[in-house]
């Protein structure tokens, strides 16, 4: 079955980001309600006419109560994501879609506050005295952090393939070079060398530190509403022309915990049957899309999630990177062009949704020239994985 | 406050229903995966029914407890400051013997981290954490 909706993004919200520990003066729930704001000022909908709250994993912002902070005067829809970390970002938009076009609702946002200084950094155990369930096959042997857990899989991928850590290397620089066209970018003005990545201090092999994404502070908002409401709306509007979310056999939890995904799925990002279903849909196929958003949680996962979609032979991901290949407006496919979860900021990656469609606006740091398909990836290696197609309406 | 204890450092498991049988294996120091009581097939994590036939009915299965490493990672970093003076530190996964493809999480001890490979043979290694946990590390065999 096609995606047979064609509900747009009208509205993109965002606040400032900055390093985890640098928001003091507001909670990351005041951080979800100015997104929120924003994303509807920027789309001309009045606040009070937004119905619907689209969210994925780990969002502590419920909708229920955003919506009372906003002055909401009626939820008609309230929805969040299952799944690990960022890997439902896109899959929420897609909800966003569905509520529209089913008529449940009819200005939705789908949003992402994070502020890790308020609440823990990602990056560290939070002293808990046990694990429980299935999380205790992994926290209780070692495996506590999402960098060791995804370090996993791309230590399997470099041995299968033969990769050089350079490959990984090749994806920090190009995140870091879109950074410093992207003044909103926590790491503007922080240039990257390939000596920079390689003498980076070893954080949990095969990643050092400019492997991992940022730990960051900040929020942002995509409104969807339906075609007819876009057209009469002051921004050009951005088309939601695929989506899809899922994952395959013993993909649960993934990477996040159980690590018995099939041995032929190991090394890989869990995103190969979205992204199938995702050209499938449209009728488009990897050579159709002008630019990419790939998450960025840990550099290893993005090359295997260009894998996933097609945009490179099994191991072969480090050449759409290397040599700049992946950097600025005219680069055959330009990718995480506004810096990312590496560079720009770590949101849960939902920065990389609103990216994906300022590229289709026209609005980007790094913007592409006539760019008529803009695919984003959100978060790797759980399920549901979820990724987009968005394109001018 | 710095750790030195496995106690003190990682988490202890908490034996909920469906995993209390593998926890209580281990202070036995015998390693076992869930198994099929009417198809056969092993699996794990443990969970409450069968993939592939869907029954509810449960047997635990001893393993070996030899295998290889399927892939490790080693950890550098403090991810907290229990941790401190426990890096660096192996955390692998370990493809069992005895099974088609299951692996388990665990680290690798007695060996230098660095000297940890793909491939590796390893043998189960009890570590008795306190009265009521142990849990199944592995070493080079």
């Amino acid at each position: 079955m096609p995606w047979n909706s064609d509900a747009c993004i009208v509205g993109l919200g965002e606040t400032e980001y900055v390093k985890q520990g640098e928001m003091t003066d507001r909670s990351e729930f005041e951080l979800a309600c100015e997104a929120i704001e924003n994303a509807a000022g920027d789309a001309g909908v009045d606040i009070e006419d937004v119905d619907g709250f689209s969210s994925y994993a780990n969002d502590r912002n419920k909708g229920s109560l955003v919506a009372d902070a906003l002055g909401i005067p009626e939820v008609k829809f309230s929805n969040k994501v299952w799944g690990g970390g960022g890997c439902g970002g896109s899959a929420a938009v897609m909800n966003a879609a569905m509520a529209v076009e089913s008529g449940a609702a009819e200005y939705v946002v789908a949003y992402r506050a994070l502020c890790q200084g308020q609440f823990g950094r990602r990056g560290q155990t939070q002293g808990i005295d046990y694990a429980e369930g299935t999380d205790a096959f992994a926290h209780s042997l070692g495996l506590e952090t999402p960098p060791q857990m995804y370090a996993l899989p791309a230590q399997r991928y470099m041995h299968e393939y033969d990769v050089p850590q350079e490959h990984l290397g090749h994806v920090a620089l190009t995140s870091r070079a879109h950074a410093n066209r992207n003044p909103r970018a926590v790491m503007h003005d922080r240039e990257m060398t390939m000596d920079d990545y390689m003498d980076s201090p070893p954080i949990t092999d095969p990643y050092k530190l400019y492997d991992c994404c940022l730990e960051s502070d900040g929020a942002c908002a995509v409104l969807v509403t339906s075609a007819e409401n876009a057209a009469d709306l002051p921004q050009p509007a951005v088309e939601i022309t695929s989506a899809a979310q899922g994952g395959g056999p013993g993909w649960g939890s993934g990477v996040l915990s159980s690590h018995n995904m099939p041995l032929e799925d190991y090394p890989t990002s869990n995103a190969a049957r979205v992204a199938d279903r995702l050209f499938e849909s449209a009728g488009l196929t990897p050579d159709d899309i002008d630019v990419a958003q790939l998450y960025e949680n840990f550099t290893g996962m993005v090359l295997m999630t260009a894998e996933d979609y097609g945009f490179a032979p099994r191991g072969e991901a480090g050449k759409l990177f290397e040599d700049g290949n992946a950097i600025g407006p005219d680069a055959d496919l330009p990718i995480n062009t506004s810096g990312g979860n590496l560079s720009e900021a770590y949101i849960h990656g939902f920065n990389l949704v609103v990216e994906a469609a300022r590229q289709v606006r026209g609005t980007s740091p790094t913007q592409v020239d006539d760019v008529e398909y803009s695919l984003v990836a959100s978060g790797p290696g759980v399920t549901p994985h979820s990724g987009l197609i968005l394109s001018p309406a | 406050m710095r750790g030195t204890t496995r106690e003190e450092i990682f988490p202890l498991p908490e034996k909920g229903i469906d995993t209390a049988p593998f926890w209580e294996a281990c202070n036995r120091h015998e390693l076992v995966v869930q198994q099929c009581a009417d198809c056969g097939a092993l699996r794990h994590p443990p969970t409450p029914v069968c993939p592939d036939c869907r029954s509810f009915d449960v047997d635990w299965a001893e393993v070996p407890g030899t295998g290889e490493v399927y892939t490790y990672t080693t950890t550098h970093y403090a991810a907290s400051p229990a941790h401190e003076d426990h890096t660096p530190y192996n955390v692998s996964t370990v493809l069992l013997d005895g099974t088609e493809d299951i692996r388990l999480i665990t680290q690798v001890v007695d060996v230098d981290p660095e000297a940890v490979e793909i491939g590796m043979p390893v043998e189960v290694v009890w570590e008795d954490v306190n009265e009521e946990t142990t849990v199944p590390l592995f070493r080079p065999s």
